[in-house]
């Protein structure tokens, strides 16, 4: 459970850098709320590509179940198999939201 | 050890980390972010996030930092944000391609305020508008660039002799192909080509008649790349023909587009501060091109196969995004403005405090031949205007509960656009809404002119020199003088360069500092927030 909440706490950073807002909770629906529009969506998963190193191919997302943060992190713990190694940052992610990322 | 324990135990330590060096972190982040030439301001700040505590930097870019701005990038980013909108648009289309079979198919037509549909009415009243306009012309040869469904394509392709449609999205192209080989009698008028907007390539110049733009342009990564389709089309359109550019998304009423967004979006409960925030928020992140209307006046001015320039709000009752917050251009090709040479009576709304009973009996009364009315105060942006002032005062309401009460109980001002028109049903009097000159208010400008006299001058194009309009017009010196054309228009690949700025920052700060003062976040801003105590 923990890597759940470490993955929406990063979710929840990223939309912070891109509408300069926090999110109230992680399961806001940020589309309703209107702090994504569905632009910022595919924005998003963009770049949820780049940090956590996995294939998201947007035509298989049902924008309506992809709406909150919790929903998101769900959608890339399925993506990445299963919660063992998870989404830890690739070797070419730029970030430094977890000190050395190393957790391999 | 599994993974998720080695990160906790990073997380932990790094939280005794910071209780050690406790309050000196903020600042020394700061101070090594200033040394960055891109780094006008900065404010780091404590970001609680359960146990795990992080910063966040805000930054202020430096407008006069060119590190990183060259040609190649530019061309990258663009070609980043078309492939979004185009990703986003085959999303959007498939979705619909498989539920949808009629000509009149609206998807991607969303509501900023409920992200919903906008309702068949709205729509049928938002195409007519273009379609009249379009057709006025009587084209032979019709270029229609972002044709998406075919909203337009189905009424006005049986008028001409040829009709092409491009769109970047292949998914729209292919159940647009579908539609068309199933209607009866066929449309073998029509083509069809899978390329973006500034891919003129195989079109023969002086070939089209009308290239239309409808609810496209927003979607253009930067007023270059308009001014660079614009310059392409230009040579492909015949003397006498004209591009129509429709839906514009007015930067002049950006804020009050925000506003009222954010407006619709806010609980009652939400502080005004918060409100005012959010909206100046949205503005800074606008990923859409918004565009001043001068911008075409200018155009005009660089480009001399332009004749004539009009810009226009859109016809319709409602009271909508479209009507409210989006103009539509006629660049006119060739062809000579001709002035009116009958004389030319002009008042302000404002100054006169005329009303729309005065007006009728002055058009009445005083039977003028050309009038021509400026200021007229636009009804359809009353509340947002309203919402403006109360935004903007020493003491707005303390929240948007009470914000929406004063709203609501509030007068509606100005006139609206379809009472004017309506008056060439009763009068002798053609009349036209010209917008070209709208600030953040949207007021507009009046022309009723007189037709029993001369049914000739009914067709006449008015140039806006007619009027000796005193307002500066002009355009960059030179092709290359792109920074004067970005002051027209919004940003849509400032979100790009800030994500890059973001990325930049990080790694810059990771070599100067240890990881627990590495921000977790980059937040470009236009003003610092508050330092919190």
């Amino acid at each position: 459970m923990r890597e759940s909440v470490v993955l929406q706490d990063r979710i929840a950073t990223l939309i912070l850098e891109n509408v300069h807002m926090e999110v109230p909770t992680h399961e806001t629906d940020l589309i309703e709320t209107g702090i994504l529009d569905s632009f910022g969506l595919v924005e998003l998963i963009y770049q949820f590509e780049e940090e956590f190193g996995v294939p998201v191919p947007i035509h298989e997302i049902d924008f309506e179940n992809f709406r909150s943060v919790t929903q998101m992190a769900r959608f890339i713990e399925q993506r990445t198999g299963n919660s063992h190694n998870g989404f830890s940052p690739n070797g070419n992610s730029q970030n430094g939201y977890f000190h050395n990322g190393n957790s391999q | 050890m599994k993974s998720s324990d080695t990160q906790m135990m990073n997380d932990v330590h790094s939280i005794e980390e910071i209780a050690q060096h406790g309050s000196i972190n903020a600042e020394e982040i700061e101070s090594v972010l200033r040394q960055h030439p891109a780094v006008q301001e900065v404010l780091v700040q404590r970001r609680k996030k359960r146990d795990n505590d992080t910063w966040v930097a805000y930054v202020v870019r430096n407008p006069h930092d060119q590190s990183g701005r060259d040609p190649s990038l530019t061309d990258q980013l663009h070609n980043e944000k078309v492939t979004r909108w185009q990703v986003l648009f085959d999303h959007t289309y498939k979705r619909s391609a498989d539920s949808e079979n009629s000509a009149f198919d609206t998807a991607s037509w969303q509501s900023s305020y409920t992200n919903q549909l906008i309702s068949e009415d709205e729509m049928h009243e938002a195409v007519d508008d273009p379609i009249e306009h379009i057709l006025a012309l009587q084209p032979e040869r019709v270029l229609e660039i972002g044709c998406g469904t075919g909203l337009l394509l189905f009424r006005i392709a049986p008028q001409c002799a040829s009709y092409w449609g491009t769109d970047i999205s292949p998914v729209v192209l292919e159940s647009l192909q579908q539609r068309l080989e199933r209607i009866d009698p066929p449309l073998s008028n029509v083509k069809l080509f899978h390329r973006s907007a500034d891919d003129f390539a195989d079109m023969a110049p002086n070939s089209i008649d009308i290239i239309v733009m409808n609810s496209v342009v927003q979607y253009f990564p930067s007023i270059h790349y308009l001014v660079q389709v614009v310059k392409d089309a230009v040579k492909r359109v015949k003397s006498g023909g004209a591009i129509f550019v429709g839906d514009v998304r007015s930067l002049p009423l950006l804020e009050a587009f925000h506003a009222s967004v954010q407006l619709h979006h806010a609980s009652a409960s939400m502080e005004t501060e918060t409100l005012r925030q959010r909206i100046q928020m949205q503005i800074e992140r606008e990923n859409e091109l918004a565009i001043d209307p001068a911008f075409f006046l200018a155009l005009k001015q660089h480009l001399p196969e332009i004749s004539h320039v009009e810009i226009l709000p859109k016809r319709g009752r409602h009271h909508n995004e479209l009507t409210k917050f989006r103009y539509q251009v006629l660049l006119h090709i060739g062809g000579q403005e001709v002035d009116s040479p009958c004389s030319v009576t002009k008042l302000d709304w404002k100054q006169e405090e005329l009303t729309l009973p005065v007006l009728r009996r002055l058009l009445q009364e005083a039977e003028p031949e050309l009038l021509y009315v400026t200021n007229v105060p636009n009804a359809r942006l009353s509340v947002e205007i309203q919402l403006s002032t109360l935004l903007t005062s020493d003491e707005p309401p303390a929240t948007v509960g009470e914000l929406q009460k004063e709203l609501d109980k509030a007068a509606e001002i100005g006139v609206d656009p379809c009472d004017l028109w309506a008056l060439s049903d009763e009068l002798p009097y053609r009349v036209e809404i010209r917008w070209a000159y709208h600030d953040q208010n949207g007021s507009y400008d009046l022309i009723c002119q007189r037709t029993s006299s001369d049914t000739k001058l009914s067709h006449t194009k008015l140039s806006n020199s007619h009027f000796k309009i005193n307002r500066a017009e002009s355009s960059p010196d030179t092709e290359d003088d792109l920074g004067s054309w970005q002051g027209y228009a919004s940003n849509p690949l400032q979100d790009r360069l800030n994500r890059r700025l973001g990325q930049q920052l990080r790694q810059f700060t990771k070599e100067r500092l240890p990881d627990y003062m590495i921000p977790s976040a980059f937040v470009m801003v236009d003003v610092l927030p508050q330092r919190d105590l």
